[in-house]
């Protein structure tokens, strides 16, 4: 396997809701000669309909990957794998996929899911994402040069409904999600601790008890002189 | 000792008692001012040498010949009063006046001529330009609120023969006060108006208060007064030591008689849970009661609104009533509040309590929960209170994501920000028991060497000994050493108290290695 221009430090987890026996969040993390490539799906609703979606998505991507399929086609083919209709009328499962390729890109495509949050040296920047239609729903794909310490964050949006219960009047919203993030970070952080933090925080305001599935993946780039890079899967 | 004041009206008193009183109050008032306007010159040479302020040295001020002067005023009933009061007012003249340099001297009686003089002297200020018209209409609304404003009447001791006292009529179960308002000269003949009652001293034995020949000095007059006092009253029946100083006031041609008791409450009660009582980012206070173990029992917030003197007593009446229920210790922030970091959210709900009220509110709490028989609160330092982690303690300002959310960077523990000062002052006890002395630990010379610098301990292991019996040993018994001597390092006392009220010290150290 070719080695990467710059080590990344991936992990990825997600939380069941409270009381309930399946996740509807997976995520699956792939590493191979083009990169680090990650999918999180978000099985909209819960219980068993939305874990099924969500692994057939994990699925569709880790095969197509083996393909050497790019990730704007594997996005897609998953939007048209899935059951016809707004996320009103059918079940279908939401889907963040992150690669960053040997090269130092970062391509990123997503639908339904909160968009990624990228922080470099520390600070959030935006992505500025382009938006494609398929089946009527909308699919975000954004590109950028992966640097040394750069951090993304992509999260379930069972995450953002943590603070629902609470009496904040901003909510916890991408936007905390961020600052919290960038106020967490520092040179020498690991991705294993900023998932950790993610889902120790929406815990917390959910008061231990999950009203949804929470799901977190950070991809960490670090140094280059860094040897202890390391992978932390499900 | 605790003391609280009761607020006691003279029933209906005589014209005769009325005059009695008014005139007592003039001479008083006049007879103040006039020791204050005498020793004005050596009070402000005494705040500008700096020099140490003592009781004893402010007295000496009044001399015999000022002393004898007082008598031209008839009060020779409230010398010892009028002393005290003017050696009081001396000394917060003297720490106002190192402070602020341009305090005023303190002026506690304007009679006319005094009044007409200084009416007169703005008039010509403002003639001469030397003041504005906004100044000039400012200073002669304080003069005319001044004109003719009595001071209230210090008794400075409780006794039955001077100053005052209270007296308790069993079989009509009312309360009288027995008031010397009166020198030998002035005293008048006659019945006091409580001859026909059974009235007994509120004094030890609770002898019966006679009528003597002779002219009296002082008067008797009924009380009237609430529930409240009327327990405390009886409280102090059954105990009269609790009756010290007084005041006789006259507030809107009402008499009224404030008197300071002592609370003498039961044994508090172990308390089984915590309540840290914190700021309110949003205004008022906000509290949080925690279990023995920490865990979380109750949260809530106080926001009364209420006039600005009166809001300490109804946020206070709030926390002891939910101290009560959870039978809480509760836990204060020290110094008022100060530095404790709150965030001010612009959409406040209603005025955010300051740090003095705050340290008012301490104030009052120190004596409202003893006589509720609960612990007395405990204050603690709030340094970077609103930026700690209630869950590990983590303080830094990242931890604040916003004004209202906070989030630990180093455990993830998120909550709302309002309570987060709360949470922590709940904790801090628990913590504090939790926590474990540190013994240092460094190797030298092939042995192993204990210390703790604020203990004073220091004890070197025994080559090739392994087993750290012996310094534990050796621990226990320099704790014992040190039991009964006073430790002067606030420090080495803390941790010889921790230490030696642990059940075994090896559980309540723990090894650092250096």
């Amino acid at each position: 396997m070719r080695k990467l221009a710059v080590p990344i430090d991936v992990c990825g987890r997600c939380v069941n809701r409270f009381g309930e026996k399946l996740c509807g969040d997976r995520i699956e993390i792939v590493r191979n000669e083009a990169g680090v490539t990650a999918i999180l799906a978000d099985g909209l609703g819960g219980g068993a309909k939305a874990a099924i979606l969500a692994s057939l998505a994990v699925k569709m991507m880790s095969a197509m990957l083996a393909r050497g399929e790019p990730i704007e086609e594997i996005a897609g083919m998953i939007v048209r794998s899935q059951p016809a209709g707004d996320g009103a009328t059918a079940d279908y499962s939401a889907f963040t996929i992150l690669q960053v390729t040997s090269g130092g890109a970062v391509f990123v495509s997503q639908t339904g899911t909160p968009d990624v949050v990228f922080l470099r040296r520390g600070k959030p920047v935006g992505l500025e994402p382009v938006r494609k239609t398929v089946e009527g729903r909308i699919i975000r794909s954004g590109v950028s040069g992966a640097g040394e310490v750069d951090t993304m964050v992509a999260v379930g949006s069972g995450l953002l409904r943590a603070g629902a219960d609470r009496e904040l009047r901003e909510g916890w919203t991408l936007k905390q999600i961020s600052a919290y993030m960038a106020n967490a970070w520092t040179p020498r952080v690991t991705a294993e601790k900023l998932v950790r933090l993610l889902l120790a925080a929406g815990g917390s305001l959910s008061r231990g008890k999950p009203k949804d599935d929470f799901s977190a993946l950070v991809f960490r780039m670090h140094r280059s002189n860094r040897q202890d890079v390391g992978e932390h899967g499900l | 000792m605790v003391y609280k004041t009761l607020m006691l009206q003279l029933y209906r008193p005589s014209r005769h008692k009325r005059d009695l009183i008014d005139r007592a109050l003039l001479r008083y008032s006049r007879a103040l001012q006039m020791l204050l306007s005498r020793c004005e010159a050596p009070i402000d040479a005494l705040a500008a040498s700096g020099a140490r302020v003592s009781q004893k040295g402010l007295l000496a001020m009044v001399d015999r010949k000022t002393s004898r002067d007082l008598n031209e005023f008839h009060v020779q009933p409230f010398k010892d009063s009028l002393k005290i009061e003017f050696a009081a007012l001396a000394a917060a003249y003297v720490r106002q006046k190192r402070k602020h340099p341009g305090a005023r001297y303190p002026f506690v009686h304007l009679d006319a001529p005094r009044y007409r003089a200084a009416v007169s002297r703005c008039v010509d200020r403002l003639d001469r330009g030397l003041i504005s018209r906004a100044k000039f209409e400012s200073d002669c609304a304080k003069l005319i609120d001044r004109e003719g404003r009595l001071r209230p009447l210090y008794f400075g001791r409780y006794a039955v023969d001077r100053d005052y006292c209270l007296l308790y009529d069993e079989f009509k179960d009312r309360f009288y006060a027995k008031l010397y308002l009166l020198n030998s000269a002035d005293g008048y003949a006659g019945k006091t108006a409580a001859s026909s009652l059974s009235l007994r001293y509120l004094a030890e034995g609770l002898p019966p208060m006679t009528d003597r020949n002779g002219k009296k000095r002082y008067i008797v007059v009924p009380l009237a007064f609430g529930k409240k006092q009327y327990a405390d009253l009886k409280r102090a029946v059954e105990n009269p030591r609790l009756l010290h100083t007084a005041r006789l006031a006259k507030r809107d041609g009402r008499y009224y008689l404030l008197v300071n008791i002592a609370c003498e409450p039961g044994p508090a009660l172990p308390a089984a849970s915590t309540m840290g009582v914190s700021r309110g980012p949003a205004g008022g206070v906000v509290y949080t009661v925690c279990g023995p173990g920490g865990e979380l029992l109750k949260q809530g917030g106080i926001a009364e609104r209420a006039e600005p003197g009166q809001i300490v007593y109804v946020l206070c009446k709030r926390i002891v009533d939910v101290a009560r229920e959870n039978v809480s210790q509760v836990i204060l922030e020290a110094n008022g509040g100060k530095n404790d970091r709150m965030p001010s959210p612009k959409e406040a709900d209603g005025p955010v309590l300051s740090n003095r009220r705050y340290a008012e509110l301490a104030a009052v709490l120190r004596y409202k929960l003893p006589e509720k028989r609960l612990p007395p609160p405990i204050e603690v330092s709030a340094n970077g209170l609103f930026s700690t982690c209630p869950r590990c303690a983590n303080r830094t300002a990242r931890n604040r994501i916003s004004d209202e959310l906070f989030a630990c960077v180093e455990c993830g523990y998120a909550s709302e920000m309002k309570w987060i000062g709360s949470e922590n002052l709940a904790g801090r006890l628990i913590k504090y028991r939790r926590d474990k002395v540190p013994l240092t630990v460094s190797k030298q010379n092939d042995s192993l060497l204990f210390y703790n610098k604020n203990l004073g301990f220091r004890y070197r292991l025994p080559v090739n000994v392994t087993d750290y019996k012996p310094m534990y040993d050796e621990l226990d018994r320099y704790l014992r050493s040190l039991d009964g001597t006073f430790q002067k390092d606030a420090r080495k006392y803390a941790v010889w108290k921790k230490l030696r009220q642990s059940p075994s010290v090896r559980d309540a150290v723990r090894l650092v290695l250096k």
